[in-house]
């Protein structure tokens, strides 16, 4: 830190140093130091996975951490649950709303009020006076009687920063506050944290918008893989191309693999103008023979909603798929299973890949017992038992047997289970979202040659991923992704410098064609 | 929606509309099924009938008022019926047999029911585990205890009827009012009071923020086994009223009563605009829904229509009340929740 | 052989139950006084059939995460309707059976298509099916009872096989061992199991769980029919009463049998052991001259207990885990 040790004590609304943290396999946090000033807006970036969200949990009080020291006001603190968290002033907006959709806005600003008094009565006109103070200060347009459900993501997000002012927080954790928001909503919430800057209040602000991070932040630290590569840098002296380079920086482990020429030029899938029920825009791309395809973008630019129409889950409303040069009409998941010989890898295995309290066995075969029945549908275990080794000696899977119960499993071997259920189905092209989101290095690194392996057998492959270093190394070529539309299609040489700030660039341009369409899009809703 | 209008730029609505409360419409219906009867049966219209109607409506409002509190709070209460018989039960038996004063037999009923709610509330704070949900956990604690309290009602009246029910409290429900039974206006203050306490109290509005969001309300500091305890209490009295209404209007104690008030205790609620996963009740929609059920079973008695149709037709009538609140819903769910 | 089986029974959570029974059995062959009478055993043993099948009726939506409360209703439609076939008509019973039975797939059928298609709450869904079922038994029949029944079908009642067990409970194990088959052999019980486990999942691998939720709901009314027949022939008469108690037991049984109600696991065996204990115990209690009305306060003491298991269960395999 500066030269200045007890000057800038005395103004640090909250300190963390030196905070490590590690999960069976992984090493989430490692060393990282934090500061931030009071009545300062302090941002925090990172790519995805770079330790951002276990930070806010550490801050929060909902994890604990293995090593390091926090304070709150210069006063040392060790939080026990996010209760007490709370009662220390911070507080978090989370992405996921915390508010009670039947109640009125100016109760929910005030739930802690109701909290508090259980054998009172609730005068509710006096409670809207009190709320109104609070709206105003965030510049909510909404009068507290009007109930919470009839209003938009951009006006809860106002009401969760009205209710962690009303509770006295004086420190509030923005984790990507604008990515449900459209242009002028987020803009005017950047107004409403600017104002409350200068009342006096702290920010920690997350994003993965660097405009955003320009226009509001006073300090910017940096995480990329669990690690500090910069701590309350001031805004001043830096510049977008250097904080791009930050971000991504050159990881350690994994190489890049060398670039492939493809000799096969089949399209084994073309897609023209597609759109569903839920994607924004219409996409048209293609997928050749043996190539291993990156799709880059950040959370939420799309990418899922588009293979999900692939996969027959959300079926296309217009355009059309070609199949091996034959026009595909995908109606339904089984259908692109078995007609299509499309894989699906889930982006969360929790909720939509696995069953978890079921044996490994269940598990790989879920998706093709169709096929291992006989006539009158009856299975032999023998034939899952059999399917279920070979994929738990094929992909190296780590347990006693195939009968545990894959909750069991460490992250990434439940992955490689999530794995083997897709190619059980012996697909022709392949689909996996975020393959190696909360996996272990190890287990990454066997990921990445089993994708390899499977490209150089014939099996085309869509690499849906957030992790720019992955993309890059282990893909042909790159497909950016910007507000549900493909904006860039980019033959991949596999130098990461330039790649990497190619594909960044496309993804976080502003003001673009994407965004006027993105507005446009949003009107009739 | 109109206030969606005035906006420059309309965004992503996070929540898929709640409909609004239709209390109105029901009512509505409950008037037009009032004119439609009187023009085609002259029975309808006489004090005789109305007062048949008004009793019924008393009791069948105020279960299902006991209910719409529990599943404001995102629970279920299967023991409605089970605390109203033995309730009824306990205060009979103590009028009739023990000759304990009028007053205290019914404050001593009152006090079984409130016991009837701790138990559960307290059940359900043990059993519960954070895998579960709380409609789960409701689901199966009062479905068992459902069975415990008809089983302490059958093991200690042996299932016989007492009679002999005082003069002095049968009266009550004989009183009229300008030719309307005083039951009717008996339950005036039992419903303003629970529109109080649900609406204007402290521990009203945290079970509604329970039952709205039960993450959120954690969060805010709000404790979830006092919300499980006091609701279920607060349920079980009013259970107990019921049971206590139908006593004097029936001049006997019964152990039967409250065997079949289960489907009617959620149809009225659910007609009348109340949300089952919980968060918002209607209390006026709720006595509404209650005055269309004793309405449609009572005109079918007029239209001479067999009295085991009634059945049939209650169970249409609720799903086509919960379903006409699903298609409302069903527009808004196209939007992709963030 | 057996220590393979004692390994299945402790993996299976079975162990508890089987000593529980253990234990009450032999309690009752000392103090119950005619408990191993032969009249009363084989009483037992009948009632102890149709509480099984009205538990696996419970079990089969049990398995998808659904209830099923219209399960007594859907009995009695089919035990009323088989009995009004067996007076009127001089048909094989073989087909007479068959057509009441597919009343109550058929009622299940529709319970489930109105489930998929409205998407609305199972549990306010199956409580109104309740309504409708006993409305239409009522209203069709006035509540008539239908007490003519053939020779023929009376002897499933009277006919005892192998060192006098009931036909009865041959049938009904019968039933459990095809039900047995259909969970853990066949694709389609797979699919069930994986439905309820999670749907999501079950949907990104291919299953058509719309289909098999309706499925699942037609088995449950399938068997609640079958628990009907074995009723009115256990019964002699059909009465619009079938079923009124069953809903209690249904829960009971594969909850004492170590089924979750979360879906995704479900315990053929240990559902019949659990309608084994139940029957026993409400049969031990009638012979220690318990009086009769208070019978119901033992049953919701027993399914609060099983609720206190299945939460230590659930604690300890958390434990386990981390």
């Amino acid at each position: 830190m500066g030269s200045h040790p007890m000057d800038q004590q005395s103004n640090m609304a909250l300190t963390l140093s030196n905070i490590s943290k590690a999960y069976p396999g992984v090493k989430a946090l490692d060393n990282v130091s934090l500061n931030m000033e009071k009545g300062k807006v302090h941002a925090l970036i990172g790519e995805n996975g770079a330790g951002k969200s276990t930070l806010i949990k550490i801050i929060s009080g909902v994890i604990g951490y293995d090593n390091g020291t926090m304070t709150v006001n210069n006063t040392p603190v060790t939080f026990t649950g996010p209760r007490q968290a709370f009662r220390c002033g911070i507080n978090v907006v989370h992405q996921e709303r915390n508010v009670v959709p039947t109640f009125s806005v100016g109760e929910n600003i005030l739930l802690e009020k109701i909290a508090g008094n259980s054998f009172g009565m609730v005068n509710k006109d006096q409670m809207y006076e009190q709320a109104r103070e609070f709206i105003d200060m965030v510049g909510l347009q909404a009068p507290p009687e009007q109930k919470v459900a009839d209003l938009s993501a951009a006006e809860i997000q106002l009401i969760e920063i009205a209710k962690a002012l009303s509770s006295k927080a004086h420190i509030l954790l923005l984790d990507e506050p604008t990515s449900s928001l459209s242009f002028h909503e987020a803009n005017s919430l950047l107004k409403t944290i600017r104002r409350l800057r200068d009342q006096g209040v702290s920010f920690l602000y997350v994003s993965h918008k660097l405009e955003e991070v320009f226009d509001i932040a006073d300090t910017v630290t940096v995480l990329r893989d669990g690690k500090n590569v910069g701590s309350a840098l001031p805004i001043e002296k830096l510049d977008r191309n250097r904080l791009v380079s930050l971000m991504v920086g050159r990881t350690e482990n994994g190489k890049a693999l060398p670039a492939r020429v493809l000799n096969n030029k089949n399209e084994v899938l073309a897609v023209q103008n597609i759109k569903s029920r839920l994607s924004r825009s219409s996409n048209s791309f293609v997928l050749h023979k043996g190539e291993i395809l990156g799709w880059y973008g950040l959370v939420g630019a799309g990418r899922t909603e588009l293979a999900r129409v692939l996969m027959g889950y959300d079926p296309a409303l217009n355009g059309d798929i070609f199949i091996n040069g034959k026009k595909a009409r995908i109606t339904s998941v089984s259908q692109a299973m078995t007609r299509w010989k499309i894989g699906y890898l889930s982006e969360s295995r929790k909720e939509e890949g696995l069953f978890l309290t079921s044996s490994i066995i269940l598990n790989v075969s879920a998706s093709v017992w169709k096929s291992l029945g006989n006539a009158f549908g009856l299975l032999k275990n023998r034939d899952e038992k059999q399917l279920a080794e070979k994929y738990t000696r094929r992909l190296k899977i780590k347990t006693p047997g195939i009968s545990q119960i894959v909750n069991a499993l460490s992250g990434g071997n439940q992955q490689k289970v999530s794995f083997a259920k897709t190619l059980a189905t012996e697909p022709d092209i392949l689909i996996v979202d975020e393959p190696t989101v909360g996996v272990d290095v190890n287990t990454k690194h066997q990921i990445h040659e089993l994708i390899v392996e499977l490209s150089q057998k014939g099996v085309s492959i869509i690499v849906i991923s957030s992790d720019l270093t992955e993309v890059v190394h282990l893909t042909d070529r790159i497909l950016a992704f910007r507000d549900g539309k493909i904006c860039a299609d980019l033959k991949n040489s596999k130098d990461y410098g330039a790649m990497s700030r190619q594909v960044m660039e496309k993804c976080l341009k502003k003001g673009g064609t994407a965004d006027r369409a993105l507005e446009k899009n949003r009107l009739p809703n | 929606m109109s206030h969606s209008t005035k906006k420059q730029t309309p965004s992503i609505r996070f929540w898929p509309a709640l409909h609004k409360s239709d209390s109105i419409g029901v009512f509505f219906i409950v008037v037009l099924i009032c004119l439609v009867m009187s023009f085609i049966t002259p029975e309808f219209n006489t004090f005789v009938n109305i007062n048949v109607l008004a009793r019924s409506v008393s009791v069948m409002a105020i279960v299902a008022l006991s209910q719409m509190v529990i599943i404001g709070t995102g629970g279920m209460n299967l023991s409605v019926g089970a605390i109203g018989g033995l309730v009824c039960m306990t205060s009979g038996s103590l009028m009739a047999k023990m000759n304990v004063p009028v007053a205290a037999a019914v404050t001593a009923g009152l006090l079984v029911g409130a016991l009837c709610g701790l138990v559960n509330g307290w059940l359900i704070n043990r059993v519960h585990h954070f895998t579960n949900r709380i409609n789960v956990t409701s689901f199966l604690v009062t479905l068992a205890t459902a069975s415990l309290f008809t089983g302490v009602n059958l093991g200690m009246t042996r299932a016989v009827p007492i009679y002999g029910i005082p003069d002095s409290f049968v009266n009550i429900g004989r009183i009229t009012i300008g030719g309307i039974s005083l039951l009717l206006f008996l339950i005036i203050p039992i419903v303003l009071a629970v529109a109080f306490v649900l609406h204007k109290t402290g521990i009203g509005r945290q079970f509604l923020a329970v039952g709205g969001n039960l993450h959120a309300a954690k969060l805010s500091g709000i404790s979830i086994p006092r919300v499980m305890i006091l609701s279920n209490i607060f349920s079980a009295v009013l259970a107990g009223i019921a049971a206590i209404i139908f006593l004097t209007r029936l001049g006997s104690a019964q152990p039967s009563v409250g065997s079949e008030w289960l489907l009617f205790s959620f149809a009225a609620p659910l007609i009348g605009g109340t949300r089952l996963d919980g968060g918002q009740v209607n209390v006026f929609g709720t006595v509404m829904g209650a005055l269309l059920l004793a309405l449609v079973a009572n005109s079918m008695v007029h239209l001479q229509v067999s009295v085991y149709w009634v059945t049939f037709v209650n169970g249409l009538i609720i799903l086509g009340a919960v379903g006409l609140e699903r298609f409302r819903t069903m527009g808004s769910e196209n939007i992709k929740g963030v | 052989m057996l220590a393979n089986m004692k390994k299945k029974l402790l993996a299976g959570d079975l162990i508890g139950i089987l000593i529980i029974l253990a234990v009450i059995i032999t309690l009752l062959g000392f103090f119950g006084e005619g408990f191993l009478s032969s009249y009363n055993l084989e009483n037992l043993s009948k009632t102890i059939a149709v509480t099984i099948i009205v538990g696996l009726s419970q079990l089969a939506v049990l398995s998808i995460g659904h209830l099923n409360l219209a399960l007594g209703a859907m009995g009695c439609l089919t035990g009323m309707f088989t009995g009004f076939l067996l007076q009127s008509y001089q048909l094989p019973l073989v087909l007479l059976i068959l057509l009441g039975l597919s009343a109550g797939a058929l009622a299940g059928f529709i319970q489930g298509l109105f489930i998929v298609r409205t998407k609305i709450n199972p549990f306010i869904v199956t409580l109104a099916f309740v309504s409708i079922f006993m409305g239409l038994v009522t209203g069709i029949t006035k509540g008539e009872v239908f007490s003519m029944q053939p020779d023929v079908f009376k002897l499933i009642n009277t006919t005892n096989v192998f060192f006098g067990i009931p036909l009865l409970l041959i049938l009904s194990l019968a039933i459990a061992a095809v039900l047995s088959i259909l969970f853990f052999k066949t694709v389609f019980g797979r699919q069930l199991l994986a439905t309820g486990s999670n749907l999501k999942a079950a949907d990104f691998a291919g299953i058509n769980t719309l289909f098999i939720v309706v499925c699942a709901h037609t088995i449950s009314g399938f068997l609640a029919g079958a628990a009907g027949i074995l009723q009115i022939s256990r019964m002699g008469s059909a009465t619009p009463t079938i079923g009124t108690d069953w809903l209690l037991v249904s829960f009971a049984a594969p909850i004492l049998g170590g089924t979750l109600l979360s879906g995704g696991k479900v315990s053929v065996l240990g559902t019949i052991l659990g309608a084994a204990l139940m029957s026993i115990i409400v049969n031990g209690l009638f012979l220690l001259d318990v009086s009769q009305y208070w019978f119901q306060t033992f049953i919701g003491g027993i399914l609060l207990a099983s609720y206190g298991i299945d939460k230590l269960r659930r604690v300890y395999l958390l434990q386990k885990q981390s």
